[in-house]
């Protein structure tokens, strides 16, 4: 299955060396070198000309990094030398891979991950989840959303956990299920047939 | 683990009950037929929601045929004839054998191994009919019984390797899928077993404790003797075992949903969608004041 990171090519690790900023830089400074960067590999500067493709890869680069710092508010941790940040091109990989249901694979770059911080965590509950692993991908959502408590996707997640039961209950009354309803062959204790819940008893 | 996977019969048309009652009978008969009268150990309802699944997935209409009841004889009773009736039976043939052989090796005595060797010679005829099934079904056991002997407190694991055997259930017994059909019947299937045996869990507590057996509940929310009885356990975990079942029907229920399911969807749908639900809060209120537990539907 081709990835969408394109053909072999290397991905981002160091966005702010890929903008040529220092890390840690501002959003108006990540936004300058941005702008400067697109105008230097932008496409209309390489037409017909062989190494077109180069150009666009690095143009690629640069959106990417500039993507990835631009999506960093709400999980706490900033940018400087912190590669782990939320969104980096390493748990994108990962999310891609759980996306497409390669767990063994997703797993294994999360196991080559030191830092083990809210989105590592996550990442890992969710590979759970997939798995069917309910109690573990529970305990890490949880563990996850309470790292970092201003994350709406892990608040998300962890609702749409906590929901499930629910959900498949009213949908059961909407079916007509009586949660109060007495069923009526406790007293012979009958374990033959569906007869004894029939008028006319238990033969 | 067997008497869990019920219909909620108030919501059930007559037609789809008679259907259902077909399956039940037909198992009946056949099992009679391998293991003699004598063997309804092996046997209860969960058999006939598993050949109306295999009928229904494959499409197949079944209609019963009324005939004679050994058990109940006034009456005839409707009856159907079906190769998943038959591997219905043989499924069941099989658990049993291995049921009454962990009975026995828990609790020795000439009861238990009178009913494992009763089952012996229909085991070994079922084993011939559907070996690697059998072969899977007796390694995913030993599987699990290393994994309760380890004390593991996992929910998770315990319940995936049970489920996992369901898996091998259901799609041995079901012929052509094509590839986003039999991904949904794994999922589905992974999840009832997990369903069962964390519901047989929830069932069990009060009488694992006392008997010192294993009971992944127990583990898991670190039930301590000191502080609590049972029951108040059974309390103050109760939400948890709700959450941890209901999110495994919620699972199911979906997957149904994206089946595409050509008979029995009425038995399907009550059976998944009420069914499960009626037998949950069955075995998160306990068995207050009922002796062996045997219940009716």
């Amino acid at each position: 299955m081709s990835s969408a990171a394109g053909k072999g090519k290397k991905m981002v690790t160091d966005p702010y060396e890929t903008l040529g900023i220092r890390p840690g830089a501002s959003e108006e400074e990540i936004k300058r070198a941005y702008r400067e960067l697109v105008k230097k590999y932008h496409p209309d500067r390489y037409q017909n000309n062989p190494l077109a493709d180069l150009a666009a890869e690095k143009l690629r680069d640069v959106n990417e990094a500039y993507d990835m710092l631009m999506k960093n508010g709400g999980s706490g941790s900033s940018g400087s030398g912190n590669y782990n940040a939320k969104g980096s091109p390493v748990f994108q990989d990962i999310r891609r891979d759980i996306d497409m249901n390669n767990l063994a694979a997703a797993e294994a770059k999360l196991n080559n991950i030191p830092t083990r911080n809210a989105e590592w965590i996550f990442l890992s509950g969710m590979i759970s989840y997939k798995r069917g692993y309910y109690d573990d991908a529970r305990s890490k959502i949880q563990q996850a959303s309470s790292m970092a408590p201003n994350d709406q996707e892990y608040r998300q997640a962890l609702y749409q956990m906590n929901a499930a039961g629910p959900m498949y209950r009213n949908q059961a009354y909407a079916g007509g299920y009586d949660q109060n309803r007495q069923m009526l062959c406790d007293a012979c204790q009958c374990a033959m047939c569906l007869d004894c819940l029939t008028p006319g008893g238990c033969l | 683990m067997l008497g869990y996977v019920i219909c909620e019969k108030p919501e059930m048309k007559m037609k789809d009950l008679e259907v259902y009652q077909g399956y039940y009978c037909g198992i009946c008969k056949a099992v009679g037929r391998q293991c003699g009268q004598l063997s309804r150990a092996a046997l209860s309802y969960d058999a006939a929601f598993l050949a109306a699944v295999i009928d229904g997935v494959s499409g197949k209409r079944s209609v019963p045929l009324p005939e004679h009841c050994a058990v109940h004889h006034i009456a005839k009773k409707p009856v159907i004839y079906s190769s998943s009736v038959e591997y219905a039976a043989d499924v069941m043939i099989i658990l049993a054998r291995y049921n009454a052989l962990d009975d026995a090796k828990d609790e020795p005595s000439p009861k238990t191994f009178a009913a494992a060797s009763m089952l012996a010679a229909p085991y070994k005829r079922a084993r011939s009919r559907r070996p690697e099934l059998a072969e899977e079904i007796k390694t995913l056991l030993r599987e699990l019984a290393l994994l309760e002997k380890e004390a593991s407190p996992s929910i998770d694991a315990t319940s995936d390797c049970f489920g996992r055997i369901l898996v091998s259930v259901i799609m041995h017994g079901i012929r052509d899928t094509d590839g986003s059909r039999e991904r949904i019947l794994r999922r589905f299937a992974l999840h009832l077993g997990k369903w069962i045996y964390l519901a047989d869990a929830a069932d069990d507590l009060e009488q694992d404790i006392e008997k010192g057996n294993y009971n992944p509940f127990v583990l898991r929310y670190g039930y301590d003797p000191e502080k609590e009885t049972p029951r108040v356990f059974r309390q103050r975990i109760r939400d948890d075992m709700e959450r941890n079942l209901l999110i495994l029907c919620r699972e199911m229920s979906g997957a149904l949903d994206l089946l595409d399911i050509g008979t029995n969807v009425g038995i399907i749908d009550n059976i998944v969608k009420m069914g499960l639900l009626r037998s949950t809060d069955n075995v998160l209120r306990g068995r207050e004041g009922k002796k062996d537990g045997n219940r009716s539907l």
